[in-house]
């Protein structure tokens, strides 16, 4: 059953119950201060004809004694004085003998049994079906004794109105029930929206569509879970999102790899192939012999850079002190022949730290930018490698005035095999690990890799190094 | 004469395709972008497109859709041999996938295939008065019905598509056979033997010393 429904029921019971119950003790109660009422009523009219009756038989000096022979006058009297002759009334000894009765409804003589000289008594009968009468019966005192009245009053009006009361109620109770189950299923469908949506949602996000989020608004606890909720698909959309990023990046590496692997062999293989079983010309037999070579090399590089990825990916360096102003001299050594050979400028100053690292893999970094750096550039053009001393750490800076770097690039030159332009860095023997081998050996270093550049304009590499560990 | 177009990005891949394929009688050209291939396209009425699929700027993939309308039967030549690539390739409307790395014999056969398969080659192969029908697999010599096997057929055929090539004997058995090559030289030697009597190509074809065979054309 849905919430929805529960809610209705549970809550349609409830006012059904309090109304009915509440409503039969309302018309109870007020049928009792009627039915109280009446009699009170009843006992104060016979009260008053008691006094009466008292009053006509001390005028006529009636007494116990003489009653019998003076009944006649008295009877006279009572039937001819309207205020005796509208009311019903019996008067009877306290054997029951009867003095004066117009009573249609006879004697009682249990109720006269039940009262004595000193109270007065009612008894409630119904007669016949629909008709509800009240007995009353009360002394009346003469000067040598009591006579005993009785009086009957018709209360069926009562009963009849309790009836139609109630059948009014069930009308009003019936019409409440229908209305209210109504409006409250409706107010109940509409509280409940926020967790139809949740549970929506919830569906999609496990059918592995990770975009929907529960619209739900509201500081109560539903727009509270909601808001929860949606964090949670944040979250959980963000994991998967790196998740799959991160088995993409694993699938295109290896696409890469296997790419970078293939297509030097595919040459090697195909020019031997052709040099083996085919009569060649000498032109065409070097091209082949000079391909082979060429691409042996390639494979070469790859094979190197990848054993660097590999070794710095497993952080297998030892932290040793480096003078970091004698690596820049040493890589201005290393790499001047090579700047001067294409007609560059390089020009390194450095302030001199000690900082914890593998000088080897450092080198390799610096070494690494300044090639990039120099095949990036035009002759006449030059190369700055800058080394600072920071709060924390060293920063290394080496800027050219070379092509630069497209923008949309900038984000994706340190993911491995990745080559911005590919046959140019094929033609300088590049395999498109450079960046991603400095990127790890940065990080190793607890550093990081920032490039700025401009088409045209020339690019600059900022490696911020905070040193290995404790080492 | 049949026209290739070789859309390769990797300058020693292409020139090796079209070494291979100049030497085997067809003309070829190479372009080493996808915008150039579909310039090329164009331009030229190609009759067989070898498309390497991991090009710069665009995926080989992505250029199927541009070739797919031309009719132009394609060859994919790519360095990813998933299954799962292979399928999306064919499924694109390849003709045939060549994984790299491959070997020359392996690609001239594939390429014969094709364009046999789409009607671009005579489906006759003549030499001498030697006369095979392509489509119906019956070898003539000199107007006379040669009953050949099987193996026999297939050697014959990939004899003529590798003429003035010296095939080794793994290599022949690789694509006769199609097993791997355990060594056994005697099988090959027997086919080739029966292959010379029945045509009378004793002459034809040469043994080259540790190497194999050799079906030797002279050139026009």
């Amino acid at each position: 059953m849905k919430f929805a429904w529960k809610v209705t029921l549970a809550a349609v019971s409830i006012l059904v119950l309090s109304m009915g119950v509440g409503c039969y003790l309302i018309i109870s109660l007020s049928f009792r201060s009627a039915l109280d009422r009446e009699i009170d009523l009843a006992l104060e009219e016979m009260q008053m004809l008691r006094i009466s009756y008292e009053a006509v038989c001390d005028a006529r000096g009636i007494t116990l004694e003489n009653i019998g022979e003076r009944s006649r006058g008295l009877r006279r009297t009572l039937t001819e004085e309207p205020y005796f002759a509208d009311r019903q009334f019996r008067v009877s000894t306290r054997e029951g003998a009867q003095v004066y009765s117009n009573l249609t409804a006879g004697s009682d003589q249990e109720l006269l049994d039940s009262i004595d000289s000193r109270s007065t008594g009612y008894v409630v009968r119904s007669s016949q079906p629909g008709q509800v009468l009240v007995h009353f019966a009360g002394p009346v005192a003469l000067p040598d004794g009591f006579l005993y009245m009785e009086t009957v009053r018709d209360i069926s009006s009562l009963f009849t109105d309790r009836e139609t009361h109630f059948q009014v109620y069930r009308w009003i109770l019936l019409i409440v029930a229908a209305v209210g189950s109504a409006v409250l299923f409706f107010l109940s469908y509409l509280l409940t929206r926020p967790i139809r949506t949740l549970g929506r949602v919830s569906t999609q996000l496990a059918r592995g569509d990770y975009t929907p989020r529960a619209a739900v608004s509201g500081g109560d606890e539903l727009g509270e879970l909601a808001a929860h909720f949606n964090h949670m698909a944040d979250a959980i959309e963000k994991n998967v999102q790196e998740l799959e990023d991160a088995a993409r990046r694993q699938e295109d590496f290896t696409a890469s790899f296997v790419h970078e692997l293939k297509t030097p062999l595919t040459s090697i293989i195909g020019y031997a192939d052709m040099l083996r079983s085919r009569r060649m010309d000498g032109d065409a037999a070097f091209k082949a012999a000079n391909y082979i070579f060429s691409e042996g090399k390639r494979l070469e590089n790859l094979s190197l850079s990848l054993m660097s990825l590999l070794v710095v990916g497993h952080g297998q360096a030892d932290a040793r002190p480096v003078h970091m102003l004698r690596l820049c001299q040493r890589a201005e050594q290393i790499s001047q022949p090579a700047m001067e050979a294409k007609g560059l400028a390089l020009s390194v100053s450095a302030e001199e730290c000690v900082l914890a690292g593998d000088s080897a893999l450092l080198q390799t970094l610096v070494q690494n930018l300044l090639d990039n750096a120099r095949k990036a550039s035009e002759a006449g053009g030059s190369v700055i490698l800058t080394g600072t001393v920071l709060d924390a750490g060293y920063r290394l800076q080496v800027s050219d005035q070379g092509r630069g770097i497209p923008e949309e690039e900038l984000g994706k030159i340190t993911e491995p095999f990745y080559m911005v332009d590919k046959s140019r860095s094929r033609a300088e023997g590049g395999a498109g690990l450079g960046l991603a081998l400095c990127k790890e050996i940065a990080a190793l270093h607890r550093g990081t890799l920032r490039f700025a550049s401009r088409l045209g304009g020339g690019t600059t590499v900022t490696v911020d190094l905070e040193g290995m560990g404790d080492g | 004469m049949i026209k290739i177009l070789i859309v390769e990005d990797e300058k020693p891949i292409a020139d090796l395709l079209d070494m291979s394929l100049t030497a085997a009688g067809y003309h070829c050209d190479c372009v080493d972008n996808g915008l150039a291939a579909a310039d090329a396209v164009e331009e030229v009425r190609y009759d067989l497109i070898l498309l390497d699929v991991m090009l710069p700027g665009s995926d080989g993939f992505e250029l199927m859709d541009y070739f797919a309308p031309l009719n132009i039967p394609v060859i994919f030549t790519t360095a990813r041999g998933s299954v799962k690539d292979r399928i999306k390739g064919l499924k694109l409307g390849a003709d045939d996938y060549i994984v790299k790395p491959f070997e020359i014999a392996e690609l001239l056969a594939r390429v014969e295939t094709v364009l046999r398969r789409c009607h671009k080659t005579d489906s006759l192969l003549t030499l001498d008065d030697v006369v095979v029908d392509t489509q119906s697999r019956v070898v003539t010599k000199a107007g006379a019905i040669v009953q050949l096997t099987a193996k026999e057929y297939n050697l014959l055929l990939l004899f003529l598509q590798n003429k003035n090539i010296a095939l080794f004997r793994e290599t022949i058995y690789e694509r006769v056979w199609e097993n791997d090559y355990m060594g056994d030289s005697r099988t090959v030697d027997l086919h080739v033997q029966r292959l010379r009597k029945k045509l009378g190509w004793q002459e034809r074809i040469a043994a080259v010393y540790k190497v194999g065979y050799r079906l030797e054309v002279r050139e026009p």
